[in-house]
């Protein structure tokens, strides 16, 4: 009996959230979709924050990336923009981009690291409950100078040129509640070339130049999870397996194991 | 280099005990060939120059693990550096008067390879004294070198002249103000000590400066000798 209790639990939320489904009012999943976080509406979050500026457009930054420099001496200023195309009432279609500046100077070597993540991003609410977002990203990285090299992966991957696809189901069980399966795959990984020269001293000139390759070639995860969204608080979490891909830059850590996710944001 | 490396491990030749003089007088043309109250040090600093880039790059040193958390990182380092030349004069150093010694090392998967290559082009190096090696001179040395350096590292690229243990090959001219010769020297700088070879018949012996000496090494026999080869001894 208790068998038949969660479908039909599940049937009835189903129904029930019907009634308010996105992207219609403020609980929008906005992170990893199409979907952008409405207009004139100011978003704090762990992950980011974002403004949006009309309906159709919002621009952004990723706190972590700024704070990041009270744990290293590495300053990286970001930035993002993602803009709707077509945002009807069943299908969005949105272009994101972002922009990543990171100083590797490092003992008299200067040397910068600069990721411009390109997504194209779809959502398509399959049902009222039931909606399916997708993703192409393109991570361009260039890089120049002397610097550490350690310091052009984060976690320890390459910085390098990248092509991912990514996907997320959403299965709205309530309006404030939904589970999530969210899954990444890096289809492409190039190579990163990396060359400068430095003056050591009036006596010494060093040049290097250095071609970073990472370790995995296409890096992947699944993790499902679950969508807290209300109107003014929006908390995602979830447990999974694979590659942690870091927000924003989308860059895959080497190191595959149990990949946590998880985001917190106040909305205003 | 491999077969130079293999030499440096274990001696080839014997030592014929009742030949001692010849031998220490064998030994002693060596040193003259070899420069070791100055040569090593010279080797030892741009070293230490290579040890700070690398460093300043993130890469490790050759033997060490490698980081397979990190991404595959395939280098060229190469360090340009102009000699002291003998004399001091004001501004910038004249690459033209004093010479350069241009390094190039290789780095796979983020580590160095043991070997490095190096370029010395008329080098007129003014060699202040260390001071961590037994032969080295106290007095300053007007050195030149004019010729191609093959260096292997033992360990780790020397942060500091004391760290160095690495074996060299220079093949081409060697010398001082005083005079220079062409040739083929090799020794291995392990501060405070200084190993080199010696032919013989068979093959080499090794010969090792350290503080209790000078101690020659043959596939049969070891010998110990005072420090100016005054005396020796089979141990």
């Amino acid at each position: 009996m208790w068998r038949l209790a969660l479908p039909l639990a599940l049937a009835f939320a189903a129904r029930t959230a019907a009634a308010r489904l996105p992207p219609d009012d403020e609980r929008r999943l906005d992170e990893g979709t199409a979907l952008t976080v409405g207009a004139q509406t100011l978003k704090l979050g762990v992950l980011s924050f974002d403004y949006g500026i009309i309906e159709r457009l919002s621009v952004g930054i990723d706190p972590p990336f700024w704070a990041f420099r009270l744990a290293a001496p590495i300053f990286i200023p970001n930035a993002h923009l993602k803009f709707a195309a077509i945002a009807s009432r069943r299908f969005w279609l949105s272009g994101q981009v972002g922009f990543y500046y990171a100083d590797i100077t490092h003992n008299g070597s200067s040397g910068s690291l600069t990721v411009i993540p390109f997504s194209g991003l779809a959502s398509v609410g399959v049902a009222p409950w039931f909606w399916v977002h997708g993703d192409v990203t393109y991570d361009f990285v260039t890089a120049s100078g002397a610097g550490d090299l350690d310091r052009a992966d984060i976690g320890g991957s390459a910085g390098a040129r990248a092509v991912q696809v990514g996907a997320l189901l959403e299965w709205r069980l309530a309006p404030v509640f939904a589970l999530t399966l969210r899954g990444r795959y890096q289809v492409y990984t190039g190579r990163l070339a990396f060359s400068g020269t430095a003056q050591a001293d009036d006596y010494t000139t060093a040049s290097v130049d250095a071609r970073l390759t990472p370790r995995h070639q296409h890096p992947w995860v699944v993790v499902p999870g679950i969508a807290l969204l209300w109107r003014h608080v929006h908390l995602t979490a979830g447990v999974g397996y694979g590659n942690v891909f870091v927000p924003g830059v989308q860059i895959p850590l080497t190191k595959q194991g149990l990949a946590p996710d998880f985001s917190l944001a106040v909305l205003f | 280099m491999t077969a130079l490396v293999t030499a440096y491990e274990t001696p080839t030749a014997a030592i014929d005990v009742t030949m001692l003089d010849q031998l220490r007088t064998n030994v002693e043309a060596r040193l003259v060939v070899l420069h070791l109250d100055w040569l090593p040090d010279l080797v030892a600093d741009a070293l230490t120059r290579l040890g700070a880039r690398l460093e300043a790059n993130g890469f490790a040193d050759p033997n060490g693990p490698t980081k397979t958390n990190r991404p595959i990182i395939d280098a060229v380092v190469q360090l340009d550096r102009v000699c002291v030349g003998w004399a001091d004069p004001p501004g910038p150093p004249d690459a033209a008067q004093n010479g350069s010694i241009n390094l190039t090392a290789v780095v796979d998967d983020g580590r160095l390879r043991p070997t490095v290559e190096a370029v010395a082009s008329m080098c007129h190096a003014r060699i202040q004294p260390s001071g961590v090696s037994l032969r080295g001179t106290q007095v300053t040395v007007d050195g030149f070198v004019d010729g191609t350096l093959d260096v292997y590292f033992y360990g780790p690229v020397p942060r500091t002249a004391a760290d160095t243990d690495v074996l060299v090959r220079i093949q081409g001219a060697i010398g001082t103000s005083d005079q220079t010769a062409s040739g083929e020297a090799d020794f291995r700088v392990r501060y405070p000590n200084l190993d080199f070879t010696v032919d013989q018949p068979g093959g080499q012996i090794i010969v090792t400066i350290s503080a209790d000496g000078v101690t020659l090494q043959g596939s049969n026999v070891t010998v110990q000798c005072a420090a100016d080869l005054s005396a020796c001894n089979p141990v």
